[in-house]
């Protein structure tokens, strides 16, 4: 936090401060909290040799039964490593298998075009990431419908003004009303435009993998994103035991850059994997170690993050859930198993299957974000925003979840003992019955000694009731309104806006406009 | 459940349609085989069996899905045991003259890989009684014309979870119509992306939100389609 507003020192003759003063100081906006440091141990939730079991299962798939790489590109790389390889089969030996991921980095940088924003992903260090996806928004005037390009704008705004947000992520919405062919110019536009954080990546074709990265270039310069990770694309393996074309093609042209994949199966336990948590991470387990394997042949050495995704399916509909203590226990597992194999990994934090938000909400998101954070994973994605597994964006949601990653961000950064001794000299100071509200300690602290989110509502009854008795679902979208209404674009120079600008009308005059 | 016990030879006819309501129900494959021979047997006509038997007794796991009583693995085994039924009748229904369940060729999209709704649809719409034909993933236009031909279905079914990938609806459909051949088919198109006003946009004669409400729309086309023609 930076020295306050220049207003208070305007008025020479004023000694400053006051109303004003306190009033600027409060409100200087943190723009970013630098990467999370876990300070707190991760939770193993079952023994080593559990973990050791799993792995070994995991192992045991990819020997017999194999991995489908239906891509020609990606065989010929299989067969040229060694693999046996019948047709689109590939059936990976440990041996190979390990020596591949050993290949990669346990840690990454992720560039931010401000270098304030650059964060560090693997090991203790762990960032949060914004949803990706929705078709639908949950608006400002709670009314679903489908997302627009105005909305992802202002997803963007949020997400950058979002302090413990390390990411703008890319689509958190899709701007629907943009011809197909030329959407992904316009979402990696808006990300950069409306934000300095790091981003995400297109990966629904290698055309479109391409235009991002030359995005990326006019932002960065060719020569850096050529080496250095400045964005993260999502591939998913479509389980059982697939990776298609589709997702080998972004590959490609991501790790070829250097660029940080995600191989984290998504999965929907029960019906994509065997009804069993534990077979189910055996599963994806594999999937994942295949995926990451794939990348080492295309560039040894290129930073990736491993992972799952996994929730499971609700038997009465077959559509997946959110917040279920299984889809918590599979993060646990998981987490064990990236640590074994030194490998930064994801997972989804703040994703439930509630449309509104609402307590199941709440308590869907609370369940799985702290099993995220004590399980230990580093690129923490969903969380801001998600609803209805993933099909609406919600702002309420968003606002709410921003708040809430301050609460988390602090837990995960560990106990701090620093003011211990003030502290215990506070207690001599007070005695008993007396209380601490005044003293020099509280004064010194109580500003960041609790969290104290602004959406949470501690009042009076009375206060609540004078003040609209508003949920929290309402107070949640008003919050976003008033971001929004502060927003401030960060710096962009004008030649790389220019650029940028370039470059999408140069794409959109070949792009057509329509699917064929 | 069944009670061990049981001969369904032994029961009379309308002990046995009971049963078999309740076999399909627990999902009882060879059961209904059986059945569905003994009602042959005693002469009843293939569509009757198919109609008072099978597709009454699905009617009732239709239900108890819809009001969360019964779990997908559970309908997935009621489904295969009125396929089996389904089966022995297929050609008898065809000799006979009797008035067709439907037919369904039903694909996911091109570009698109999502088919686990895909899949449940297809074997719900078993389940009552239709043919399937499942074309599986990544389906360009061509796949459904040539489907199209050669299976001459009553209903073509789309299926797309990306909106990158759910405006080939669109083309799928004006291909249908430059063809002149887009009133002939009954077009049904899913997915959680997809909305009512959206399978309108593209052309299509209904969205169904979910796999229950597949299958009673493609019987409420079905039973239109024979109205028309009597
Ligand atoms: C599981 C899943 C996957 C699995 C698919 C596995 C499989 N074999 O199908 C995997 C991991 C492979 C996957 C991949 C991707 N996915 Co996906 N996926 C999902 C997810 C979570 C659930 C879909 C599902 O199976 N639901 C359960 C079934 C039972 O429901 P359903 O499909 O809606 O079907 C029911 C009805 O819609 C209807 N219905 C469906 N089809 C039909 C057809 C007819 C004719 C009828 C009548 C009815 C009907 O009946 C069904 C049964 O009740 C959705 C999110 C969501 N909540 O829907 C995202 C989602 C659809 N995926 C998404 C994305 C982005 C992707 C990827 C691009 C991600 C990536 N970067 O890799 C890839 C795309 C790959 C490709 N080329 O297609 C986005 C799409 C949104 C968008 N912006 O376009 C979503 C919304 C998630 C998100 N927010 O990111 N995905």
């Amino acid at each position: 936090m930076n020295a306050p507003a220049v207003e208070v020192t305007e008025t020479a003759h004023r000694r400053g401060g006051g109303r004003l003063g306190r009033k600027a100081l409060r409100s200087v906006p943190i723009a970013s909290f630098p990467t999370l440091v876990r300070q707190i141990p991760a939770y193993q939730m079952v023994p080593d040799e559990a973990v050791e079991l799993i792995h070994q299962e995991s192992l045991a798939i990819l020997e017999e039964v194999g991995c489908e790489f239906r891509d020609d590109g990606a065989i010929a790389l299989w067969k040229a490593a060694g693999a046996d390889v019948r047709e689109t089969r590939v059936r990976i030996d440990r041996a190979l298998l390990m020596e591949l991921v050993s290949k990669v980095p346990s840690e990454f940088t992720l560039n931010a075009r401000n270098p304030e924003r650059t964060v560090r992903v693997g090991g203790k260090n762990s960032i949060f990431v914004p949803m990706y996806g929705a078709p639908y928004v949950r608006d400002l005037d709670n009314n679903r419908r489908y997302g627009s390009l105005a909305d992802l704008n202002n997803f963007h705004k949020l997400a950058y003004m979002a302090p413990a947000l390390h990411s703008s992520s890319s689509v958190i919405c899709e701007p629907m009303e943009i011809a197909v062919p030329k959407r992904h110019l316009h979402i990696i536009h808006s990300a950069l435009k409306h934000s300095d954080k790091p981003f995400m990546g297109i990966v629904t074709s290698k055309e479109r993998a391409e235009d991002t990265m030359a995005m990326a270039g006019i932002v960065f310069g060719d020569e850096f994103v050529r080496d250095n990770p400045v964005l993260v694309a999502i591939t998913n393996c479509n389980s059982p035991l697939v990776w298609d074309a589709t997702m080998i093609d972004a590959m490609r042209v991501y790790a070829s850059h250097n660029q940080p994949l995600i191989l984290a199966p998504f999965a929907l336990c029960g019906a994509s994997t065997s009804a069993s948590a534990v077979g189910a991470v055996a599963q994806v387990n594999a999937e994942a170690l295949a995926g990451v394997a794939l990348t080492q042949l295309i560039r040894p050495g290129s930073p990736q993050i491993y992972g799952q995704f996994m929730v499971t399916v609700d038997m009465k509909t077959g559509a997946p859930m959110g917040g279920t203590p299984e889809a918590a226990q599979m993060m646990y597992l998981m987490g064990a198993l990236a640590r074994r194999y030194k490998l930064p990994w994801r997972t989804s934090g703040f994703h439930v299957g509630s449309k509104l938000n609402d307590a199941q909400a709440g308590y869907e998101a609370n369940m799985l974000m702290h099993a995220a954070i004590l399980a230990g994973a580093n690129y923490i994605w969903h969380s801001a925003g998600w609803l209805e597994a993933g099909l609406t964006c919600g702002y309420s949601k968003f606002a709410t979840d921003c708040e809430q990653l301050v609460g988390w961000y602090k837990y995960a950064g560990g106990l701090p003992f620093d003011d211990f001794k003030e502290a215990m000299a506070a207690i001599r100071e007070v005695g008993p019955q007396g209380h601490f509200l005044g003293t020099q300690h509280t004064l010194e602290h109580f500003e960041s000694a609790f969290f104290m989110p602004s959406i949470m509502d501690f009042n009076s009854y009375e206060q609540w009731k004078a003040e609209g008795a508003k949920d929290h679902d309402t107070r949640g979208r008003e919050k976003a309104r008033n971001m929004l209404a502060d927003y401030e674009e960060p710096k962009l120079d004008e030649g790389i806006a220019d650029g940028l600008k370039d470059l999408i009308a140069r794409r959109e005059e070949k792009l057509p406009d329509s699917v064929s | 459940m069944a009670d061990d016990e049981i001969i369904l030879s032994e029961l009379s006819d309308d002990e046995l349609v009971q049963q078999m309501h309740d076999d399909l129900y627990d999902g009882l494959k060879e059961e209904i085989e059986e059945g569905t021979q003994i009602l042959l047997e005693r002469g009843w006509a293939p569509y009757k069996v198919l109609t008072e038997a099978l597709v009454e007794g699905m009617r009732i796991v239709g239900e108890d899905f819809r009001d969360g009583i019964l779990f997908v693995p559970e309908v997935l085994l009621s489904a295969n045991a009125m396929k089996a039924g389904m089966f022995i009748l297929r050609p008898l229904l065809a000799a006979t003259g009797a008035p067709k369940q439907g037919k369904m060729v039903i694909g996911t999209v091109k570009g698109d890989i999502h088919d686990i709704g895909k899949n449940l649809v297809g074997m719900m719409m078993e389940g009552a009684g239709f043919d399937v034909i499942d074309l599986g993933i990544n389906n360009a236009v061509e796949k459904y014309l040539d489907a199209i031909e050669q299976h001459q279905p009553d209903i073509i079914g789309m299926s797309a979870l990306l909106t990158t990938t759910m405006p080939y609806m669109k083309v799928v459909i004006d291909t249908m119509k430059e063809k002149g051949i887009r009133d002939d088919y009954v077009v049904l198109v899913g997915g959680a992306p997809l909305n009512e006003e959206f399978g309108k946009a593209v052309g299509a004669d209904a969205y169904c939100r979910d796999a229950a409400v597949a299958v009673e729309t493609a019987k409420d086309f079905m039973k239109r389609k024979h109205n028309v023609r009597a």
